[in-house]
């Protein structure tokens, strides 16, 4: 039997209402329209829309929640989890930031879910001093492998990530990992662009410091 | 604040810190790449769970298995710093269209006049050949030699009817040449001049360059005679550096092909998802197959055959789902939707192919999507 991965997702578009104008679309506006159309048929339940944004979508928020957590499999999890939640409150979604930022919004607070599933700070010291033997046991290499070297960078960045504080660790995320701007991190994470200034400023200080400490 | 801490507890400087960012984001960015590799998104999944979850309904979840062809979603990772993938696509749109651009901006180069007359007048008289006897009035050069009266006659006679034809082909060069050239020029200052005010008028070409484009490009023009009637196509030749500098310039000046390839390939889909919605799939299935010549191999080409590969089965076209199948495999040998194009082919293949059909899918792909109806259509276990 064939396995079930059932990924297709280009639109079967479901008939329209004779009185429902098709979209007319120029430009640049045409791919904004289409979007459009798709988050109104998502709304009424069409499942080929939902497919469409599915696949349109779903790199993006893989990479988005990978900078999140520290696997991949975690992450993938979490994007599915993140697209049941957008079809869960597509009713909220009111249009006025993008449906990626929503989206990725989304992504963030079940992000946050997980960390708060998982974590906690005596785990976190854990990793960290675990992450701090590895590095002993090995010893200062004489000519140290660099991606070795990088992916110590990226444990060692992980530790110290998962002893911030939700808020800023998400806003260090955001500007510092996925390299996002200060208004589009903003709307991810729901707060205004000041606030957002403040808190990846104190995330990266926090991290900083949690770094010195590591020796 | 952080000032604070920086005083009271050891802490890495802003420099250090992003001295150490700077691998680990790029070790990030690779791994993610790489995990990309081995996903497998799953909207089916996602459904499921959604209908566990009470926010489905069961018919919402039939719908969606019922969904085909089945298909791999792309892997297709960039670095946080690097352009997306449909930013690369919109990049490579564009290329494509500026190179139209240019290869229209040369087709509206300005003919410059100036080598071809001279040329063709020197040509005339020591460059007899063959095909001059098809020429209208090429007896009358034949006739020359045989003496002063006869030549003389022979070229007022030549005057007198062929006279007209040449000045008129002279005449529509020029204008072609001034038409030609104000649309360049209205290209280039933007300012919408057109007529005979400004005809251009280049530097004679090197004689080198000169020969060059009459012996390559013209057609044999010998005798008194002039040869047939201009014809629009194919041009006069004109000199590379004022056809390079004209291109250029109209080029430089003219952006909107690259705006319109892009934005034509989207509206086109646009306009073939509308129609679609209306059960218009004729005009659906038309402007996919635009989208298909214009994106090249392009993402946006790729997509427009995975919808063509629908709308050929809603239409119950098995044949054109067939053709469309192998095209596609011709135009993207390692595409998104290979494995199902071949399975596809491998089901509707002759019954004696069959088998060797789905052994070859099995050897590229023993771990595909379909490994398992190809391993019961060859008898493996």
């Amino acid at each position: 039997m064939e396995r079930s991965k059932p990924t297709l997702l280009r639109l079967q578009a479901p008939p329209r209402s004779p009185t429902e104008s098709p979209p007319q679309v120029q430009g640049h506006d045409s791919a904004r329209d289409v979007q459009h159309a798709l988050i109104k048929r998502a709304r009424q339940g069409d499942m080929q829309a939902w497919a469409r944004l599915y696949q349109d979508h779903f790199d993006g928020l893989y990479r988005h929640m990978r900078y999140m957590c520290r696997d991949a499999s975690t992450a993938e999890e979490l994007v599915q989890e993140t697209f049941v939640r957008a079809l869960s409150s597509i009713e909220r979604f009111d249009g006025r930031a993008a449906f990626t930022t929503w989206l990725h919004g989304i992504g963030v607070n079940v992000a946050r879910g997980h960390w708060r599933s998982t974590q906690s700070t005596k785990k976190a010291h854990a990793k960290l001093l675990a992450v701090r033997d590895v590095e002993r046991e090995r010893g200062p290499a004489p000519a140290p492998d660099r991606e070795l070297l990088a992916q110590q960078r990226v444990a060692q960045l992980n530790a110290v990530l998962e002893e911030l504080p939700e808020h800023l660790r998400a806003a260090f995320v955001l500007r510092e990992l996925e390299g996002l701007g200060i208004e589009e991190a903003a709307a991810q994470l729901g707060i205004t662009p000041n606030n957002l200034a403040v808190r990846a400023s104190r995330a990266r200080a926090r991290v900083r410091k949690l770094l010195a400490q590591r020796g | 604040m952080s000032h604070r801490d920086d005083r009271t507890d050891p802490s890495w400087s802003e420099a250090q810190l992003d001295a150490f960012l700077g691998p680990a984001r790029h070790q990030l960015a690779a791994d993610i790449r790489r995990e990309r590799r081995t996903l497998s998104p799953d909207f089916a999944a996602m459904i499921a769970a959604a209908r566990a979850a009470d926010l489905v309904s069961d018919e919402q979840l039939d719908e969606v298995n019922a969904l085909a062809p089945v298909v791999e979603l792309p892997v297709e990772f960039d670095e946080p710093a690097s352009i997306s993938e449909a930013d690369l696509e919109l990049f490579l749109a564009d290329a494509r269209a500026h190179i139209e651009g240019d290869a229209n901006a040369r087709r509206l180069a300005p003919i410059p006049p100036a080598p071809m007359a001279p040329q063709r007048q020197d040509a005339r008289p020591f460059a007899p050949s063959p095909t001059d006897a098809s020429a209208p009035a090429s007896g009358s050069s034949r006739r020359a030699w045989l003496g002063p009266a006869l030549a003389l006659a022979a070229v007022l006679a030549g005057l007198v009817v062929v006279g007209p034809r040449v000045l008129d082909a002279f005449d529509a060069h020029d204008a072609s040449a001034t038409r030609l050239g104000s649309e360049a020029e209205y290209l280039d200052t933007g300012r919408g001049q057109r007529g005979g005010a400004h005809r251009l008028t280049p530097p004679a070409p090197p004689a080198r360059e000169r020969l060059e484009a009459v012996d390559t490009d013209t057609p044999p023009v010998s005798g008194d005679e002039p040869g047939p009637e201009p014809e629009p196509e194919p041009e006069p030749p004109r000199p590379r550096r004022g056809k390079a500098k004209a291109a250029k310039a109209a080029a430089a000046s003219k952006p909107e092909p690259a705006e319109t390839v892009r934005d034509r390939v989207k509206a086109l889909d646009a306009e073939a998802q509308a129609l679609w919605a209306e059960g218009d799939l004729e005009g659906a299935r038309q402007r996919f197959r635009t989208i298909v010549g214009l994106a090249g191999k392009g993402r946006y080409a790729e997509l427009a055959y995975g919808d063509l590969f629908t709308l050929a089965r809603q239409r119950g076209d098995r044949q054109g789902e067939r053709a469309l199948w192998s095209e596609y495999l011709e135009r993207f040998p390692q595409g998104r939707f290979v494995e199902d194009a071949r399975a596809g082919l491998c089901r509707r293949s002759a019954k004696d192919a069959r088998p060797t059909c789905w052994r070859s899918y099995l050897d590229d792909y023993p771990e595909g999507v379909h490994a398992a109806a190809a391993a019961a259509a060859v008898g493996d276990p």
